[in-house]
């Protein structure tokens, strides 16, 4: 075995195929990426491209057909310890109350102390929830929902935060307010990201880089740097150097599929 | 008052309120309530006047009234008849709920306890089980545990059915957020699938409830020297038809009772552990 590569993920020749013998179809082939410590990456693809296969991958909740990942310098063989997941859905429990559900992750591994309620407390205060600590999940709207999620993948301290689509299902305007929330939070924690989503100004504006996911079956077919200086504002998706560079990645994307198109 | 027609017109868009309540709102309950009770009410009237009309022999058909006279006239001889049918049928429905809540966890424990179980449970239940009443003589006598059991035995099938679709609603998502956070597969099934289940499973409660007051009353069809079915029984067999219809309206009170308990559980359940 060589020794494990320094970067917080690592995936080598990653594939994934669906199915067995013949009537395999392959997902996901040959992907290779790097997510380096303490980074913002943005997984970016259309739907059903296998972006979330490969996030899921990552999170060790789904075998790889082919290659190796790597988390936090360990093989991935099983449920990464120490990441934080948050899915489109918020899957809170609807008998718990937020706080409960921030709670949770910790309550399975062991007995929930004073000081964790203390960090929960204080992370649902962080995300504007300091009135609906004791609020059960129905009594929130799907905004609230999803920041206590978000909570709840904090709470553990993760050292890498594994986020698949999580603001898609939400309403433009709520959408916006989550993405300046999270780009506020990244700031205090700085905890390494990979980040699905289909949203090219969602990916421009909270990741360092973007991978593209693309064809058939997908690998990475482009890699863009987002050169905008952090702390970042939402203010910075109105300026005109965010909008041309959400052009010029849409344009490469563009290219790539066309490609992709003719190749295939 | 200064009058501002931005705020008026959502004033005028709801309907005028009564404290909480709403009176569309409450007048739609009333509606629920009385039409029901209405309808209920003319038939018998129907009932009666064409008993009475009819000359139809008290034996055949008493009319309502007649129902109404042996209850009033009757109130300690039904009541000892109530009791034992009333306690057989709350041990077994406190016997089937758990019972089939077990088989149910049983059922889903694994993929292979699953194959192997479910097909067997399905046809289970395609056993016309009134068929078996007069075996659980044999195999447990006269007495109230033959009755009981019977009872459990045709009463616990909606609960196991509902507890299984309940543990397997869990959303896949979810599934893998336990997962990701180690659960083990025992603090799955505590901590989020039979809370998930518990509004599936009282609403297969609604349909054990009556369930287990059919087997009762077939069971003291069978053998019994006390209970409303024995009096039914009886009454029958005397000739005495207003006597076995009132034991019969009491039955139903019975069962009503029961499901309302249930159904009041049930809506609590959901407003605690339902979605939304």
């Amino acid at each position: 075995m060589s020794a494990p590569p320094p970067s917080a993920l690592h995936c080598a020749g990653v594939g994934k195929s669906f199915g067995a013998g013949r009537q395999a179809a392959p997902v996901l082939s040959g992907v290779d990426l790097d997510v380096a410590d303490g980074e913002f990456v943005a997984l970016l693809g259309p739907s059903g491209c296998g972006k979330s296969t490969l996030l899921m991958m990552a999170a060790g909740l789904e075998p790889v057909s082919a290659g190796a990942i790597h988390a936090l310098g360990a093989p991935v063989r099983a449920p990464v310890r120490d990441a934080g997941i948050l899915f489109q859905d918020p899957t809170l429990l609807p008998w718990r109350t937020a706080l409960d559900n921030v709670l949770f992750p910790l309550a399975v591994s062991r007995r929930v102390q004073d000081a964790d309620r203390e960090r929960a407390e204080a992370l649902l205060r962080l995300v504007g929830l300091s009135r609906f600590l004791h609020s059960k999940p129905r009594q929130l709207s799907g905004g609230m929902r999803q920041r206590v999620a978000l909570c709840r993948a904090l709470v553990g301290e993760p050292r890498i935060l594994l986020m698949d689509e999580p603001f898609s299902a939400l309403d433009a305007i709520t959408r916006d307010e989550m993405n300046e929330l999270l780009l506020d939070l990244w700031e205090r924690y700085k905890t390494t990201v990979l980040f699905v989503t289909h949203s090219i100004r969602e990916a421009a504006l909270l990741a360092d880089r973007i991978l593209v996911l693309g064809g058939r079956p997908a690998s990475i077919i482009d890699e863009i740097r987002v050169p905008f200086a952090r702390p970042r504002a939402f203010a910075l998706s109105e300026t005109p150097a965010f909008n041309a560079l959400c052009a010029q990645v849409h344009a490469q994307i563009r290219r790539a599929r066309r490609h992709d198109a003719i190749a295939s | 008052m200064p009058h501002d027609g931005a705020i008026a017109a959502p004033a005028l868009a709801t309907p005028p309120r009564l404290g909480s309540l709403n009176l569309a709102v409450v007048r739609e309950r009333l509606q629920v309530v009385a039409l029901p009770l209405a309808a209920a009410a003319c038939l018998l009237g129907l009932w009666q006047f064409a008993v009475t009309r009819l000359h139809v022999p008290a034996v055949i058909l008493p009319p309502p009234t007649a129902i109404l006279d042996q209850l009033v006239e009757h109130p300690r001889l039904l009541a000892r008849h109530l009791a034992p049918t009333a306690r057989e049928v709350l041990i077994a429905f406190a016997i089937s709920v758990p019972v089939g809540i077990v088989l149910a966890m049983l059922v889903t424990s694994s993929k292979l306890a699953s194959q192997a179980l479910y097909p067997n449970v399905i046809a289970f239940q395609i056993i016309p089980k009134i068929a078996l009443a007069p075996l659980f003589i044999i195999w447990l006598g006269i007495g109230a545990p033959s009755r009981v059991t019977y009872a459990v035995f045709i009463s616990f099938f909606p609960v196991l059915i509902a507890t299984a679709a309940g543990l397997r609603s869990v959303k896949p998502d979810v599934l893998k957020l336990c997962r990701s956070i180690h659960a083990s597969s025992w603090q799955v099934l505590w901590r989020v699938r039979m809370p998930t289940a518990i509004p599936f499973i009282f609403s297969g409660m609604k349909i054990t409830v009556t369930l287990s007051v059919i087997g009762i009353v077939v069971g003291e069809f069978i053998a019994a020297d006390a209970g409303l079915g024995y009096l039914i029984l009886f009454s029958s067999s005397h000739q005495q038809t207003d006597l076995g219809l009132a034991a019969i309206v009491l039955l139903c009170a019975l069962g009503l009772a029961l499901y309302g308990a249930v159904a009041l559980g049930e809506r609590v359940a959901r407003r605690v552990f339902g979605d939304d």
